[in-house]
This record gives structure tokens, C-alpha cells and sequence, in this order.
């Protein structure tokens, strides 16, 4: 896949496994190993990235007698989710233009 | 391998490869660990799936980098790995690679840039202690009729850097441009070398079968040396000038005025010297076995 294609829609992926509420390391990892690829490492970068565009902000909580490191979306992440579905739809267009021509 | 080792281990590489906020990352490699652990798996097979301490700092320090300090003009794309440092400290800085092409530059600001392609991921040994950067091609073997699969290496200088700098290659090119030395060493057996538009103090350049050519650059002392290679030296202004041929040509075309140096030319059945050498003369030696020689000087 296009790198620069694969690099927008991996922060988005990320954000997007915050929708439903707050989530850490390796719970989001897990859920997004089915749909990307993905690693511990990978994840990092990605999530300081858009902890430093705050996209996300972070909190600790203990559980199981430790520390856990909480993302949690924000407003300015929420949007960026849904700029990205808009301009999907921009690119379906584009896909479908393409796809047509290949059929051919 | 047990957790405390792995982020030993990661600790150290973190630190030598200076990625940021080092305590955060093994937070979260911790975290990671024990919750697997927690969710059944044991640790020694965790540990195991999970990059290399070595493979993680690389992975940090290049796409922390790239995301947010690096200047987009620097690297082309998604594609390459780029290690920075400050170079305000250094005053050595040592290339040792075997088919990767390297480019030098001179940067915009005061930091040592070192871009590599994606690919050569995990090859390159880089040492920084303080004063001494030292760039080591650690590779597999490889043959030197695959040069297609290397990716060319890029390196930045700092703006002021006045430093020595020693680059080795086997069959890379070496391509130096705009850059400031007080010493270069430049050594390949089968690239060429080219340098162009540079003030260095002191400088030697040996290819065995690569082609020399140096142009637009000024400094004290120049010695170059090829065997079936080209030697060309272009609007150089120096005051001791050497080189030295086995079969290829020597051209120089030199600024300055021929009165001024002393010049010995030594060529198969041709020798000659015109000009007795007095204290401060300066000097011009062009040596060859079979290789023809030719030497203008202009103003």
C-alpha cells in the first residue's frame, strides 16, 4: 500500500479504537491486529504522535496493582476521524473511476 | 530472555541511539509484557515475539524523527531511516560502508543527519561518544554485483563543521559536496569519487579502480591517488598538490599561476622538474606509469 496512504489511515485506526471509550497499549493493539498490521513497537510512535497533535490525551489508573496508561480520544481527534471518512468518500469516487478503467 | 533483561537491554539501545523520554518507553513495554502475561502467555515466549531492544530503538528513533523534527526537503518519503544528532561536539566523523553509495552536504543547521533507506534497517553500527561519530557498515555479505538491492546513504553536515572526517567504501560512490574540513580521507576500491564546491584543509582521496574528480575546491594540501581510474582536478587552488597514477589519466586545470610552483612530473621514459623548490614554494607532483598526464594552470 502507499506509504503516505498507509501512514494517514494507521493514526486513524488508532484514534478510531478510542470511539468507544478509552483504551491502553495492548487492548489496542489487539483489536487493531485483525484489521492492520501492527506491532507493540509500531503502536508507539503513532500514539506519541498523535498524543503530541492532541488527538489524544493520556491518564494513569491502577488495575491489577499497577499502573496502567490510559488514551483517550479528544475533540480535535474526533474530527480528525471524521475528516478522514469524508474524504474517503472523495476517494471512493476516485477508486471507483479507477476500478471502472480496469475492468475495461 | 527474562522481562528485567529485555528492558535492560532496551534501556541501553534506547540510550545509544538518543531517542527521547526513554522512561516512557520501557513504561509501556512493561505494561505491554505484563499484560500479556496477565492475559496467560509466559514471559520468555512474549519476549520473544516482540522486536529486538535494538530493532525498537531503531524504529523510534527513525520515525520519531521523521514525524517530527526532521525537514521534509531532507528525505524523499516514507521510505528511509534518519538518525540525528547534534554535531556541535563533534570533531570526527568516520564512514566505513562497503556498496552503499554515500552523499555528503552541508546542513542548514547544527545537527548530524545520517539517512539511510528503509531497507538497511538494523546495518548500520552508530557510535556517537561525544566527539567521534563513527558509521559502521555491520551488513550481511554481500556481492558486489548486487549494488541494485543498496539503498545510498545520505549524510548532513552542520553548518560549522570544521572537523576531520574519514569515509571508506568498497564499491559505493562517495559524492561530496559544499561541505568545510579541516581533514578528509577518502578511500574506495571500485566507486568513484567526486568533490565538488568544498574547502578542505587537508585532503586525500584513494579509489583503485573508481575515478577521481575533484572541482571548484581550495585548501592547503591535496594528495590524490588512483590505479586504472581517472584523476581529474578542476579549478582547485591549492598549495600542495599530488597525485599520483598507475594506468589512468591525470588532468589538472588548477587556479593559481605556474610561476608560483615547483612542479615534478614523472611519467614512464618522461621526468621532469621545473622550478627549484624554495621554502614557501608551492608545490605540484604528478606521477604516472602509463596513465597520460596533463596540467594547466589559470587565474
Amino acid at each position: 500500500m502507499d506509504a503516505q496512504l498507509k501512514k494517514g489511515s494507521l493514526d486513524v485506526c488508532v484514534l478510531a479504537s478510542l470511539i468507544e471509550g478509552p483504551s491502553y497499549g495492548y487492548k489496542i493493539v489487539k483489536d487493531l491486529k485483525e484489521v492492520v498490521d501492527i506491532s507493540e513497537s509500531t503502536l508507539y510512535p503513532i500514539l506519541r504522535r498523535l498524543e503530541k497533535g492532541m488527538y489524544l490525551t493520556t491518564y494513569s489508573e491502577e488495575a491489577n496493582g499497577r499502573l496502567r496508561k490510559f488514551y483517550k480520544l479528544t475533540e480535535s481527534g474526533y474530527q480528525k476521524i471524521l475528516d478522514y471518512v469524508y474524504d474517503f468518500k472523495d476517494l471512493l469516487k476516485i477508486y471507483k473511476y479507477i476500478e471502472r478503467g480496469v475492468k475495461k | 530472555m527474562n522481562k528485567e533483561k529485555f528492558l535492560e537491554e532496551l534501556r541501553a539501545e534506547l540510550a545509544n541511539y538518543e531517542v527521547d523520554d526513554i522512561d516512557e518507553v520501557i513504561a509501556y513495554f512493561d505494561e505491554m509484557i505484563e499484560d500479556r502475561k496477565d492475559n496467560g502467555m509466559d514471559e520468555a515466549t512474549i519476549i520473544e515475539h516482540l522486536d529486538s531492544p535494538k530493532e525498537i530503538a531503531l524504529v523510534l528513533k527513525g520515525k520519531e524523527y521523521k514525524e517530527d523534527k526532521v525537514d521534509e526537503q531532507l528525505y524523499d518519503d516514507e521510505d528511509h531511516i534518519v538518525y540525528r544528532t547534534k554535531g556541535t561536539d563533534i570533531i570526527y566523523i568516520k564512514v566505513n560502508v562497503m556498496a552503499n553509495d554515500v552523499e555528503v552536504i552541508k546542513g542548514e543547521d547544527d545537527d548530524i543527519y545520517f539517512i539511510y533507506d528503509q531497507k538497511e534497517e538494523g546495518r548500520f553500527n552508530i557510535t556517537n561518544k561525544g566527539d567521534e561519530l563513527k558509521i559502521i557498515y555491520n551488513g550481511p555479505d554481500f556481492s558486489i554485483f548486487e549494488k541494485h538491492e543498496f539503498g545510498d546513504l545520505k549524510l548532513i553536515l552542520p553548518k560549522g563543521y570544521l572537523g576531520e572526517m574519514k569515509i571508506e567504501t568498497v564499491s559505493g560512490d562517495i559524492d561530496i559536496k559544499d561541505t568545510e574540513n579541516s581533514y578528509l580521507k577518502l578511500e574506495s576500491v571500485s566507486g568513484d569519487i567526486t568533490i565538488r564546491d568544498c574547502e578542505i584543509n587537508i585532503l586525500k582521496a584513494q579509489a583503485t579502480s573508481g575515478h577521481i574528480e575533484i572541482e571548484d575546491t581550495k585548501g592547503q594540501e591535496i594528495k590524490v591517488e588512483a590505479v586504472s581510474g581517472r584523476i581529474e582536478l578542476k579549478d582547485i587552488a591549492y598549495d600542495f598538490i599530488k597525485a599520483t597514477n598507475v594506468s589512468g589519466a591525470i588532468n589538472v586545470d588548477a587556479l593559481g599561476d605556474e610561476d608560483d610552483y615547483a612542479i615534478y612530473f614523472d611519467r614512464l621514459f618522461e621526468s621532469y622538474k621545473l622550478r627549484s623548490e624554495l621554502k614557501d614554494s608551492c608545490r605540484l607532483k604528478l606521477e604516472a606509469v602509463t596513465g597520460h598526464i596533463d596540467y594547466h594552470f589559470h587565474n
